[in-house]
């Protein structure tokens, strides 16, 4: 009587003990298969309205508002934020900052931002929300003294969920007896601005060739160090606005997509512009695959950094890796959850903290055989090299423009296929822009 | 009634006629774009003076600013890489009140996403006051290219420049082709890019001088395609000579 007690009480105990203990499984209906939920970050589902205290479960991705409070459903595996690329420009007693949009996704949205300060290298810093505005200007600061800044993304919920690098710079009472004059009328390159320059920072890939282009030209390239960090800077400017772009190329000479910010460069001033993160490359070794086979995507990026790869099809996935002591990454996808048709996929990473762009989107078809992609496809397939000499710039646009609006332009020029050259082809020209 | 047609007509005159300056912006909102076209249509009874390209975010134009005989500007143009925000496209010079400010209208516009597809996105584009800014600074330093094509002028050479002012902006280039002196005052002609080399230009230096609104330039110079080769054998052709020389002078001394 005993032991069928104790059997009963056995059974009742483990069938309890399965009941309680929480697996991530699948959740699966006609329409959607949730795999391997996770919930992500911890402690982030709390406020003083409301708690999140388990998984909601089966619940479709979306953001669902009431006035008290947001809730983002679904499983956040991998919310994204860009830490924003800052520029300072020290001014009499002041330094003028600005920065790139940090951009959110997958379940963060960007609400504002808030600028960091201190003396110290490092900080700690003082901070003070600015709102959701991309410029500021800090004032009533000791000329002489270096001040070093961040900035602090915040998400709609308020949390920061992102800081940029630091930059700094040191405000300067203007030279006594005005100078600065340059010499009009003329004269080849008169103009005295000397101290007028901007300083690049930030990081590329490990010995990589980095290309900053001012107002679509190439400026300057740098090499970047064995950690992948690259510094380079720019003189001799006219005071004004400016379009830099920068970009590197990997070791297979793939190029990644160019970074643009604009700054306003002020006469006899050294402007830095810190924390830029050059997006990874990202290439395939199938543009078609078959369905259950695997996929290699790999690319290059900042040594030994996290790299988040993302598979775009009617739902998302998502993987991470980390890049080797070269900044090589590699993963292989499996397909097998994959429909056939169109996909593509990009990449991003994440080093100290910092967070780069998401890479340019590389296509690939699930069907039911795989097709290799050639070697030569890797390099100087870039839309709008008309002159194909792996370069698009000037030339490629002087051509483009010579067939502007003229009927039966060459094919090599017409980049949309739509029988002429206007401003669409020359949209397509101007992203791929290498200068 | 005859009061009411000359009050009217009062109301319709602009307040003050003053020479002055106007910027035309442009606000992406959350987009970045890295193309822009259109029209503006001026309003009758408005004097322009002149247009201003420099300081715009508008870096290589395939139309620039110009008004036509419709009282309209029309305008069309690139900047690579994009931009996001609220930037300056171009600005007018002219004769305007305050109410003509609002009369200024857009039409054709066209803003393209800077996503490899040219995307049409919304924009909006504004007119308003702005200051008259003194422009000492030449235009920035650029780098002419030479190449050739078989998609334009039949294959030839040709050279393709192009740079920006931040201040009034470009009014013109100016070209001039020597074999090794700099140009004088008489050689330099207006040219527009891209330019075919004649025969004789693609064994010289080209010089390209850009030259802002208020008359600063910035000159550049390039080596054509045979330059260096030509002046290669030109040194031979002078040693030659010079041996030739040297060894008949020495025969004839002695």
């Amino acid at each position: 009587m005993t032991f069928k007690y104790l059997r009963t009480l056995t059974i009742a105990l483990m069938v309890f003990s399965f009941t309680l203990t929480v697996w991530a499984q699948d959740f699966s209906s006609s329409n959607f298969t949730v795999t391997a939920p996770v919930l992500f970050p911890g402690g982030y589902s709390t406020s003083t309205n409301f708690s999140l205290t388990g998984v909601i479960s089966q619940m479709a991705i979306g953001t669902s508002t009431a006035t008290t409070f947001d809730l983002f459903g679904g499983f956040l595996y991998f919310p994204f934020v860009s830490t924003p690329t800052v520029t300072a420009t020290a001014g009499n007693t002041q330094v003028a900052l600005t920065w790139t949009t940090a951009d959110a996704s997958t379940g963060w949205a960007v609400s504002g931002y808030a600028v960091g300060q201190s003396t110290t290298a490092g900080g700690p810093y003082t901070y003070s929300d600015v709102g959701n505005v991309l410029a500021s200007t800090r004032t009533s600061l000791t000329n002489g003294t270096p001040y070093y800044f961040v900035i602090r993304v915040t998400d709609a919920l308020g949390f920061y969920i992102a800081t940029s690098t630091e930059v700094s710079a040191t405000p300067t009472a203007p030279a006594a007896g005005g100078g600065g004059g340059s010499s009009g009328g003329g004269g080849g390159g008169g103009a005295s601005y000397t101290q007028t320059g901007i300083v690049f920072s930030g990081r590329a890939y490990p010995l990589s060739r980095v290309s900053i282009l001012k107002d679509a030209q190439l400026a300057v390239t740098t090499i970047a160090g064995p950690d992948s960090k690259f510094k380079v800077n720019l003189s001799n400017l006219s005071p004004g606005n400016y379009l830099f772009s920068v970009y590197s190329e990997d070791s297979n000479q793939i190029r990644s997509n160019s970074f643009t910010f604009p700054v306003y460069i002020t006469n006899g001033v050294v402007t830095e512009v810190g924390g830029i993160f050059i997006a990874p490359t990202v290439a395939l070794d199938k543009s078609q695959v078959r369905k259950g086979d695997d996929i290699a995507i790999f690319g290059q990026t900042a040594v030994a950094s996290d790299v988040t790869i993302q598979v775009n099809s009617e739902q998302q996935f998502f993987a991470q890796t980390k890049a080797d002591a070269n900044g090589i990454y590699l993963y292989n996808f499996d397909t097998t959850p994959l429909e056939y048709g169109n996909h593509s996929t990009k990449t991003k990473s994440a080093k100290d903290a910092e967070i780069s762009p998401y890479s340019l989107a590389v296509p690939f078809v699930v069907g039911n055989t795989s097709i290799l992609v050639k070697p030569r496809e890797k390099v100087c397939d870039k839309r709008g090299d008309v002159n194909t000499d792996c370069r698009i710039n000037l030339v490629d646009f002087s051509i483009a423009a010579y067939w502007y609006k003229r009927a039966a332009p060459p094919a090599s020029i017409d980049l949309n296929k739509d029988g002429k050259v206007d401003l669409i082809d020359f949209s397509i020209m101007a992203f791929n822009w290498t200068g | 009634m005859k009061k009411l047609i000359i009050s009217l007509v009062l109301f319709s005159l602009p307040i003050s006629l003053e020479a002055a300056r106007l910027v035309v912006e442009i606000d992406t909102g959350i987009e970045t774009i890295n193309a822009l076209e259109g029209m503006i249509k001026v309003p009758s009874g408005v004097s322009i003076h002149d247009i201003y390209t420099g300081n715009s975010v508008i870096l290589i134009w395939i139309a620039e600013p110009t008004l036509n005989d419709a009282n309209t500007i029309f305008f069309a143009g690139l900047s690579p890489g994009g931009f996001r925000g609220i930037y300056p496209i171009f600005s007018i010079e002219g004769k305007w009140g305050e109410r003509d400010l609002s009369r200024f209208s857009f039409s054709s516009i066209s803003a393209l996403k800077n996503d490899g597809s040219g995307t049409a996105v919304p924009v909006k584009l504004r007119v308003k006051s702005s200051e008259v800014a003194e422009d000492e600074a030449p235009p920035e330093p650029f780098t002419p290219i030479i190449s050739a094509s078989v998609d334009i002028f039949d294959g030839k050479y040709f050279i393709s420049f192009l740079t920006q002012d931040k201040g009034t902006g470009i009014e013109r280039y100016e070209k001039a082709a020597t074999w090794f002196l700099k140009p004088g005052r008489s050689d330099w002609i207006e040219a527009k890019s891209p330019l075919v080399l004649s025969r004789a230009e693609v064994f010289q230096r080209i010089h390209i001088r850009a030259v802002d609104k208020s008359g600063n330039y910035m000159e550049v110079s390039t080596a054509a395609p045979y330059h260096y080769a030509t002046l290669l054998i030109g040194l031979i052709i002078l040693l030659c000579v010079l041996l030739l020389l040297r060894r008949s002078f020495r025969s004839s001394s002695q």
